[in-house]
Parts: C-alpha cells; structure tokens; sequence
C-alpha cells in the first residue's frame, strides 16, 4: 500500500506541504500563479480556519490538499502518504478512505433521502453498505438532529438541514481529513451558527485534522488558529 | 461498487425526460418489430391458404389473376378454358382429381365456387367438419365461417361476391343485365355440409356443384343427357368454358409432366406455390429493404437519444464531479453513465417488444379482416433477437459518453 492508514488512536493525519505552486495557462501564453507556497505544516488533530479575500486561491488549495487537482509543482503529503506522487486511482482511493469533504452548496444528490445521501460515498466501494456504516449513518443523522426527517428527500430540505446532511455524508467514515469550503456560506444566521457548531463538535470529537475555509468571523473566530491567504502567497496567522 | 441507488435517484428525479426517452425509443423499436412480425405472417398465412393448391389451370392470360381468383377467391375476369380440357383431366394417367373452379353467384356478398364434391372432400382426404359433400344439384356446402346451419336454404344472388361479377357479360341472361345482384328466380341451395377452418378466404366460401351455376346462367350443364347428374366425367361439348380447374396429381413427376404438357397445349398451367415462391422473393425484397429503413431509423433514433444523453450530461458534470471528490473512481463513473443508459434501453426494448407485438397483432387483425387469409402473427425469436441486438449496439454506442464523463476535469467540473 502506497499510503499510511488513519494513525490507530482516531487521531486525524498531520500535513506537510512543500514547494506547492499552481498555475493555470492563460489567453495570452502566460501563466496564471494562482498559488505559491514554500513550506507549510500542520500537526496532526489540528483544526485551523483560513480567511482570504476573493479569489486568492483558497478553493484551489482545498483541491490541492483533497487531491481533486494536481499542482504544477511541489508536494502534498498526509501522514506518510505524498499524495502528488500518487495515480488517480490511488489518489481516488486514498480521498475516499481519509478525506470528508463539505462544501458551500452542499452538492446532495436530489432523487434521494437524506439517509441515503449520507450513505451515499458506502456505494462507491460496496454493493450493500456494511452494517458498521449503516449504523454509523443513523448516529451522524441523530447527532446532526434529522432522526425526524431522515426518510424525507433532501430536495424538500431547508439549507441549514441539507448542509447538515452534507456534514454526515463527509463523517460516513470518520475521515482523518475534513476540509470544509465554507461551508455556512449560503446558511442564514441561524443556520450557519448551527452547522458551524456541529462542524467544531463532531470534528472535534472524532480527533481529524480540519481545514475549514471561511469569510464568516463567527466561524472562524471559534477555530483554535486561523491563517489568512494573501494573493496565494502567504499563510501568516 | 454499485451505482445502481444512484441511477435510481438519477431516473427518479429525472422521471419526466426518462419516460419520454423511453417512450421515444420504445416506438422507434416497435415499428421495426411489427414490420418484422407482420412480414414474416403474411409470408406463412400466404403460403398455408395455397396448401391445398397444387396444379390450377386457366386460359392464357395473367398468372397473378389466376391465383387471386382461384386460391384466394379475389374477383378477376378470368378467360375461359374449353371445355374439352374439364372433360378430359380427371380421367388422365397422372390425375388423382381434377375439380373446376366456377363464379358468377353470390349469398349476401359471400361467393358462391361451382366446383365438384373432390374439391369440397379434396379427393376424400379431408373430412368435413359437419354433414356431407353435395349429392345433388341444390345442395352446398359453407365455409366454415359461412352463418348457415345445416339444412338452411339460401338463394343465390347474381354476381361474384366481393363486388364484381367473374363472369363476362356476354354470359350473363340478357334479362339479368340490368339488375347485376338479383336473385335467381327462386333457385335456392339447401347446406348438407359445412368445411374445417382453413384460415382463408374458403372460409366464406358456399360450395356448390359447378352444374347449378351453369344452368342458373342459361348455359348448358356440362353432361349430355338432361338427367340431372353431377361430377365427372363431363362431356365437353356440353360444357361452355370454365375460369379455372384446379389438378391434384398422383405423383411429383406426374404435376410437372402435366404442367409441360398443359402448357405445350397453350394453358396457363402453375403451381400457386411457385408463384408465391416469387411473391415472396419479392416481399423478402421489400422485407429487406422495409428491415433496413426500420434498422436506420431506430439506430438514428438511438444516435438522438444518445446526442441529448451527452447533452444531458454536460449539465450533470458538477454532480459527476462531486462523485469523483468524494473519492468515485473513474470506473464508478463510467458504470454510473453506462448503468443509466443500459437501464433506458432496456426497459425501452421491453416496452418496444410489447407495443411491437400489440402493433402487428392490430394490424394482422385488419389484415385478415379485410383479405380472408389468416395471418398467424407471433412476436417470437426474430424479434427478441433484433431488439437484442438493437440494445447491444445501444450499450455499445453508449460506451461513448460513460468514456466522456470519465474523462471530465474534477477541479474545473467542481466549481460549476
Ligand atoms: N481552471 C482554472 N483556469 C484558470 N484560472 C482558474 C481556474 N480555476 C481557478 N482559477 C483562478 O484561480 C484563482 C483562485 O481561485 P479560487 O477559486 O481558488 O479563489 P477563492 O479564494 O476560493 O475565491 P472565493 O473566495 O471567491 O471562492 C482565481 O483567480 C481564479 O480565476
Ligand atoms: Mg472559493
């Protein structure tokens, strides 16, 4: 196996990231740096929010560490484990195993119940989804408050209760890995005061690394450090 | 893996646009499976209705109207055959029976067929489904879907059923011209007999012997003493001409040394089954070239469907995309399109299979209606084969865009 388990004691996965740079080909022949960062690490079980304005190339790093995109050069490593130097395959498979991902506009799938979204990523590798994750749904739809409303289609959801559908589905496997892209972006107040609890707590409680990504102050200000991107440069605190 | 809850909730929130590709799909392969159906039962019930048909002779003139008059009792103005010949075959070598074939009459628009008792028992080798052959000149026998009981009376009416009358007018009683469909004086037929189904225009048919309709006409009755006989042998000089006769022969050899010799005579002497032989070379043809219009048509139809499918899909790319983040492999994906697509092709076979088969059973239903001949249409291996086939090539096309969705950028898919 090319990368390293989840460490056993539940603990999430330290990250060490080198020489990353991303660009993107523009128009005129010239290249777009939209990312450039020399050296950054963070200890394994670390959450950390990151602020930046518009268009600094927060996203493009979550891709980056989620292994959804491939830098132009540099590394990624979690744990053990350089994701850069991995296949797509391997590289697919490590995210399914280690990285739970939530993003801004949720991204459920319409035709199904909440439950079954959140038991969604167990079909990616079974044909029937083991018992253990099974019951691990019905516990993260319990813990995100949804017991009532776990049969109902996500489409007749409010916001605030499909993201918190969108939070179980990225626990289904208690990831060593949450990044969150912010995630209570399109909530209303209450709502992302909400989610923003349930994200703190139960990625708190399962001891993952988490990255959460995030213009809202109230979030942010519950994580234990922020950084703030400049430019896709900097990741001063 | 398995996509299979995800193509579910896919067609659930996407059920209007399914329903109508399927729908869409499902009558495009329909056609292509009635046609196929309905070929091959008019091929068979073609082919059954001049089972009993070997060797017919008629005066020259067109081979075609000869076999629609005799086999399938369609009016034609047939030229006559002298009556030398009628007098001559059944006593011949190579002659099992020999029966004329006559029209003129008919009982409220069913054609009443002047012939002798070998053609209503076909040489005592067909037993009648109720009664007798006819002993005497005022006796018939119905078809089997004839509304006669035995022992029921019925008058003929002048001129063939199904509209105009065989005979030529010059035949006619001149008192008749004016008044083509009254009856005759008050001649009148009593049933003694009624035949098995056969499936054909027989069926409506009213068998009577051939004397009766000649005499009926004003002509003379085939057999030189007035003693009210009937059947062979007939005596030539007293028979006017007959449209048709219709030879059962002894032997293989023997129908084609007769057919020589009838046609060395100046007859148009034929097997039916050898016309049809034609017939369906050149309904084959058609056949052929209707399989490939259908063919065309339904892969275009599958090239459409699969067009909006890629369609389709580039407004499905962020979901795609989400399923690749949250770690689908590429095969996932792939499956997951190709899944879809097999899934709507093959519910769209099933469906195009029963409404096909609902189609050509509808339209053999007209068909037999409206010809006499029965037209055994069964929807069977062919047609699963062709739809089978159809699908196949679905699966195969639909390889296309499950490669395109596995191929899409996750990161650029991701942001929308
Ligand atoms: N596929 C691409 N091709 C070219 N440029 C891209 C591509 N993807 C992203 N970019 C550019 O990279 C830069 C960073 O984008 P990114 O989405 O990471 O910003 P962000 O910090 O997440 O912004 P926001 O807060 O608005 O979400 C932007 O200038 C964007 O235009
Ligand atoms: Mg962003």
């Amino acid at each position: 196996m090319l990368h390293s388990p989840q460490s056993d004691d539940g603990r999430g996965l330290a990250l060490q990231v080198e020489g990353l740079r991303l660009s993107y080909p523009m128009a005129d022949g010239r290249e777009l740096a939209v990312l450039d960062i020399p050296a950054w690490r963070l200890p394994a079980g670390a959450a950390i929010g990151i602020a930046g304005a518009s268009g600094s190339g927060k996203t493009s790093l979550l891709h980056l560490l989620a292994g959804i995109e491939r830098p132009t050069a540099g590394r990624v490593r979690w744990g053990g484990t350089d994701i850069t130097a991995l296949s797509e395959s391997a590289r697919d498979r490590w995210r399914r195993l280690h990285v739970g991902l939530v993003f801004q506009d949720f991204h459920l799938i319409p035709g199904m119940s909440a439950e079954e979204n959140v038991l969604m990523p167990a079909w990616l590798d079974h044909v029937r989804a083991p018992g253990r994750l099974t019951a691990r749904a019905a516990e993260l739809i319990a813990q995100v408050g949804l017991n009532d409303q776990r049969r109902q289609p996500v489409a007749r959801m409010s916001r605030g209760q499909q993201q918190r559908v969108a939070l179980a589905r990225a626990l289904l496997r208690d990831p060593a890995i949450i990044l969150a892209d912010e995630p209570t972006a399109s909530l209303d107040r209450d709502g992302a005061g909400r989610v923003g609890n349930l994200l703190l707590d139960l990625a708190g409680r399962s001891g993952a690394t988490l990255i959460v990504i995030s213009h809202d102050q109230d979030l942010l200000a519950r994580l234990p450090r922020q950084v703030k991107l400049e430019a896709g440069r900097s990741l001063a605190p | 893996m398995n996509p299979l809850p995800l193509i579910r909730a896919e067609g659930r929130s996407a059920l209007p646009f399914a329903a109508v590709f399927i729908l869409v799909l499902a009558l495009a392969i329909a056609l292509g499976v009635a046609a196929a159906a309905l070929e091959r039962s008019v091929r068979k019930g073609s082919a059954a209705a001049a089972d009993d048909f070997d060797l017919v002779v008629g005066a020259p003139g067109s081979s075609a109207d000869l076999v629609l008059a005799s086999v399938y009792l369609r009016p034609a103005a047939l030229p006559l055959l002298p009556g030398s010949l009628l007098a001559r075959l059944p006593g011949d070598a190579g002659v099992a029976w020999a029966a004329p074939i006559g029209f003129g009459d008919n009982w409220r628009g069913r054609p009443i067929v002047g012939t002798t008792a070998d053609l209503v028992t076909l040489g005592g080798r067909r037993t009648l489904a109720e009664g007798r052959a006819f002993a005497a000149r005022t006796e018939a026998v119905v078809g089997a879907k004839v509304p006669l009981a035995i022992g029921a009376t019925l008058k003929p009416q002048h001129g063939a059923g199904h509209g105009n009358p065989i005979i030529p007018r010059h035949q006619d009683h001149d008192d008749e011209d004016d008044d083509a469909d009254h009856a005759h004086g008050d001649a009148a037929y009593t049933v003694v007999g009624r035949l098995p189904p056969q499936n054909n225009p027989w069926d409506h048919a009213i068998l009577v012997p051939i004397e009766m309709v000649w005499a009926l006409h004003g002509l003379t009755d085939g057999h030189a003493a007035d003693d009210g006989r009937i059947g062979p042998p007939f005596d030539g000089a007293a028979v006017a001409g007959v449209p048709a006769i219709l030879i059962k022969p002894r032997a293989v050899a023997d129908a084609y040394g007769l057919r020589a010799r009838l046609r060395s005579e100046g007859q148009l002497a034929l097997f039916p089954a050898e016309l049809l032989v034609e017939l369906h070379r050149l309904l084959g043809g058609i056949g052929t070239l209707v399989g490939a219009i259908t063919l065309a048509t339904q892969v275009l139809v599958f090239v459409s469907v699969l067009l909006a499918v890629v369609v389709a899909l580039a407004a499905r790319r962020r979901r795609l995309a989400l399923l690749r983040a949250l770690g689908a492999s590429r095969g996932f994906i792939f499956l997951l399109i190709w899944g879809e697509l097999l899934g709507l092709l093959g519910f769209a076979g099933l469906l195009g299979l029963g409404l096909g088969a609902l189609l050509a059973w509808g339209l053999a239903t007209i068909g037999s209606a409206s010809s006499g001949v029965g037209l055994p249409v069964a929807v069977g291996w062919p047609e699963i084969l062709r739809v089978a086939v159809l699908v196949a090539l679905g699966a195969a096309l639909a390889i296309v865009p499950g490669w395109l969705g596995f191929r899409r950028p996750v990161a650029a898919d991701l942001r929308g």
